[in-house]
C-alpha cells in the first residue's frame, strides 16, 4: 500500500488467447493521483492489460475493483461511467472530423440526451451542446493549447504527434478517475516525445491518477515515480526507476543473453 | 450581381431547364445529353468544378435552399402541368425519402440493408390497412412509422451480433421473409392481388383526386401528391440533418469508423445500433404510406429484393452520407428509367452502364460526403 488511498486494486488479472497466456496473473495497485508506469518487451502483455481494464477483451481470471465493482465483470461503456478512460497505442480517431468533433466524443457521457429530447426538447438539446463545446475547448486549451487555437482543423491533415494529443485531450475531457494511457511516444521523436511527457505530467499535476504504458526507458522514468515491469504475461518487478534498472529480471527481459548471465549469478 | 442573387438565379433557372428536359428531350436530342452528362462525369476536370459549384452553393446555404424549396414549389407550373412528369416526380421524391433512411444506415453506420424494400412494404401495408379502417391520412402515416420504427428495432436487436456484410444477410432473408408473408397472410393482405382501392387522402373538404384551383391556374390533380411528397421530402430533410448535427450525428461518424473506440468513451453501442435502424428504418414508413396512398394500389411485386437494390444504388450513386447527394442520386435513378424509354429493349442495359460508368469516375458518388475523404468504403 502506498501513502495515498489505493484506487484500483487489480489482482491476479488473467487472459489467454487460445494456448498463448497474454496475462498471467498480474497484481497492480494505483493510488489516487498516482502515475504508474508499466513497461514490458513487445508481447508482454502490457496492452492486453489496458483492453481487460476496458472491457474490450473479456478476462480469463483476476479481478480489477474500483469503487467496489469489478471492471473485469463490466462491458466498455460501464466501466466508462465509472471514470475510467483511455487512448490507444494506435491512435483511434475519426480522421475525417475536425479536432474539435473528436474531442467531443469524450464528452458524450456527460452530455448526451435522449433520441426524444432532440426531437421534441431541441433547446435543452443545444444547451446540453454548448456545454460540451464548452468543456472540449477547455481540455484542448489544457492539453493541447495549439491544436484549440483552431479547432475546426480536419484531423487526416494533422501531423502524428498532434494526433497524439487529440486523443489525450478527448480521454481528459470527461474528466476521469483513472486515465490509461497506451504507448503515448510510439513513432514520435525525442523533441516530441520530451512535449508529450510534459503534457502528462500536466494532466497528472490536476491530481488524475494515471496507468502509463511505454517502451522508452527514458520517458517512463520521466513520467512515472514508480514503474511495473512485465514479461509474458508476469510481472517481474516493480520499484522505482533506479530499482528497476538494475533489477536482474529486467535486464534479462531487455538485454536478453547477458542479461541471462547477470540475472543466474545475481539470484544464487 | 450579388453572388446571393446569381445563387437563387442559377437555381431557379435549374429548375426550368430540368422541366423543360423532362418534357421535351427525345430521342436524339436525350441521347446527346445523356451521352454529354456521362462524358462530363468522366472528364477530371468536371469533379472540380463540381466542388467549386457546390463550395459556392455551401457559401451562401439559406438562399440556396430557399431557391430550391420555391423552385421545387414552381415545378409543376414549370411542366406546364403535365401530369405524367408531376406523378414521375412525386414517386421520385417518395424514393428519395427512402434513400435519405437508408443513408442512416449505410452512409452514417456503415450497415448495408438489402431489405428496405421489406420495410417499405411494412409501412405501405400498415398504412393501407389503417386507411382502410377509416383513419386518416396522417394516422395512418405516423402509425406506418411507428411500426417501421418497431420492425427495424426489432431487426437491429436480432441482428446486434452481426457485423458488416452479416447485416446485409440478415436483412436479406428479412427482405424475402416479408415479401412471402404479403403473399401468404391473404386474409391480411389479400396476397398476390395487391390491395385496391386505398383511400384517397383528404384534408378540409379537399380530396387528392381534386385539381388545385388558384383561380388563374388549374393544376391538375397528380399536383396534390406532388406537394404532399414535397413537404415530406423537406421534413424528412430536416430530421435526418437535425440528428446528424448534434451528439448523435457525431457518434455515427466515430461509430462507424471505430466501435471499440467510441465503446470506451461511454457509448452503449448495441443500444445505440438497434436505436440507429429504428431510426433509419422509420423514414420507410413515411415513404411506404405516401407510395401507397398516390397509386392507390400496392401487391408484392412493389416490394422486391430490387428495389432494396435500387436503393441502395441511389445512395452509392448520389454520394454515401450526404444527405443532399443521396435525395439527387435517388431522383435521377427514378427519373432515368422514364427517359431512356426511348431505348426500347436496351434500356435496362444503357440504365446499368450508366451505373457502372458513374461509379468508375466518381467512386464516393456524384456528390460525396466531405466527411469520407479519409475513409476507404
Amino acid at each position: 500500500m502506498t501513502a495515498s488511498a489505493t484506487l484500483l486494486e487489480i489482482r491476479g488479472a488473467a487472459k489467454s488467447f487460445g494456448g498463448v497466456q497474454a496475462l498471467d496473473g498480474v497484481d497492480l495497485h494505483l493510488g489516487t493521483g498516482e502515475v504508474l508506469g508499466v513497461i514490458g518487451p513487445n508481447g508482454s502483455g502490457k496492452t492486453t492489460l489496458f483492453n481487460l481494464l476496458t472491457g474490450v477483451v473479456r478476462a480469463s481470471g483476476g479481478t480489477a475493483r474500483l469503487a467496489g465493482a469489478n471492471l473485469l465483470d463490466l462491458k466498455p461503456w460501464e466501466i466508462s461511467a465509472l471514470g475510467v478512460a483511455r487512448t490507444f497505442q494506435n491512435i483511434r480517431l475519426a480522421l475525417g472530423q475536425s479536432v474539435l468533433q473528436n474531442v467531443l466524443v469524450g464528452a458524450y457521457r456527460q452530455n448526451r440526451t435522449s433520441w426524444w429530447q432532440v426531437l421534441l426538447a431541441p433547446h435543452t438539446v443545444a444547451v446540453r451542446e454548448t456545454q460540451a463545446v464548452e468543456k472540449a475547448m477547455e481540455a484542448l486549451r489544457f492539453v493541447a493549447p495549439a491544436l484549440a487555437a483552431a479547432p475546426d482543423r480536419i484531423v487526416g491533415e494533422l501531423p502524428y504527434a498532434d494526433r497524439r494529443r487529440i486523443e489525450l485531450a478527448r480521454a481528459v475531457v470527461g474528466n476521469p478517475r483513472i486515465l490509461l494511457i497506451d504507448e503515448p511516444a510510439a513513432g514520435m521523436n525525442p523533441h516530441e516525445t520530451a512535449e508529450i511527457a510534459d503534457d502528462i505530467l500536466r494532466i497528472a499535476a490536476r491530481g488524475m491518477s494515471i496507468l502509463v504504458i511505454e517502451h522508452k526507458m527514458k520517458f517512463i522514468a520521466t513520467v512515472a515515480p514508480r514503474i511495473a515491469v512485465l514479461n509474458f504475461g508476469r510481472k517481474i518487478a516493480e520499484g522505482s526507476y533506479e530499482q528497476i534498472r538494475t533489477d536482474p529480471h529486467v535486464l534479462a527481459s531487455y538485454l536478453g543473453r547477458k542479461g541471462d548471465h547477470l540475472a543466474a549469478s545475481g539470484d544464487r | 450581381m450579388p453572388r446571393p442573387g446569381f445563387v437563387v438565379l442559377s437555381i431557379l433557372a435549374g429548375f426550368a431547364v430540368l422541366a423543360l428536359f423532362l418534357r421535351k428531350a427525345e430521342g436524339w436530342i436525350l441521347a446527346t445529353v445523356v451521352a454529354a452528362i456521362v462524358v462530363g462525369v468522366a472528364v477530371p476536370a468536371s469533379r472540380q468544378a463540381t466542388r467549386q459549384g457546390l463550395a459556392m452553393l455551401q457559401g451562401y446555404p439559406r438562399a440556396a435552399t430557399a431557391a430550391c424549396v420555391i423552385g421545387a414549389i414552381l415545378l409543376p407550373i414549370f411542366l406546364q402541368n403535365d401530369g405524367y412528369w408531376i406523378h414521375v416526380l412525386s414517386i421520385a421524391m417518395i424514393f428519395a425519402i427512402m434513400a435519405i433512411g437508408l443513408n442512416v444506415h449505410l452512409g452514417e453506420i456503415g450497415l448495408v440493408n438489402l431489405g428496405y424494400a421489406g420495410l417499405f412494404a411494412v409501412g405501405a401495408y400498415a398504412s393501407t390497412l389503417l386507411s382502410q379502417a377509416g383513419a386518416p391520412f396522417w394516422l395512418a402515416t405516423l402509425f406506418a412509422m411507428a411500426v417501421c420504427w418497431t420492425t427495424g428495432g426489432l431487426l437491429g436487436v436480432c441482428s446486434i451480433r452481426t457485423s458488416g456484410d452479416y447485416f446485409a444477410l440478415v436483412t436479406l432473408g428479412f427482405g424475402l421473409i416479408v415479401q412471402q408473408l404479403i403473399i401468404n397472410l391473404t386474409w391480411l393482405t389479400q396476397g398476390n392481388n395487391g390491395i385496391t382501392n386505398i383511400p384517397a387522402v383528404t384534408a378540409l373538404g379537399h380530396s387528392s383526386k381534386m385539381p388545385i384551383d388558384l383561380g388563374f391556374i388549374r393544376l391538375v390533380p397528380e399536383t396534390n401528391f406532388f406537394y404532399l411528397c414535397l413537404i415530406a421530402l423537406s421534413g424528412s430533410l430536416l430530421l435526418a440533418r437535425h440528428y446528424q448535427k448534434v451528439w448523435i450525428g457525431r457518434m455515427w461518424t466515430a461509430l462507424r469508423q471505430d466501435a471499440i473506440g467510441v465503446s470506451c468513451f461511454g457509448l452503449d453501442v448495441p443500444r445505440f445500433k438497434i436505436l440507429t435502424v429504428a431510426f433509419g428504418s422509420m423514414f420507410a414508413g413515411l415513404a411506404g404510406s405516401l407510395f401507397a396512398h398516390e397509386i392507390g394500389f400496392i401487391s408484392p411485386d412493389d416490394f422486391t429484393l430490387l428495389h432494396s437494390v435500387e436503393v441502395l444504388a441511389s445512395v452509392i450513386l448520389g454520394g454515401i452520407g450526404n444527405l443532399f447527394g443521396v435525395t439527387v442520386g435517388a431522383i435521377i435513378l427514378s427519373v432515368a428509367p422514364e427517359k431512356l424509354r426511348f431505348l426500347g429493349d436496351y434500356r435496362l442495359l444503357m440504365y446499368g452502364a450508366m451505373l457502372v460508368v458513374l461509379l468508375i469516375y466518381r467512386p464516393l458518388g456524384l456528390l460525396p460526403d466531405p466527411r469520407r475523404r479519409f475513409e476507404s468504403f
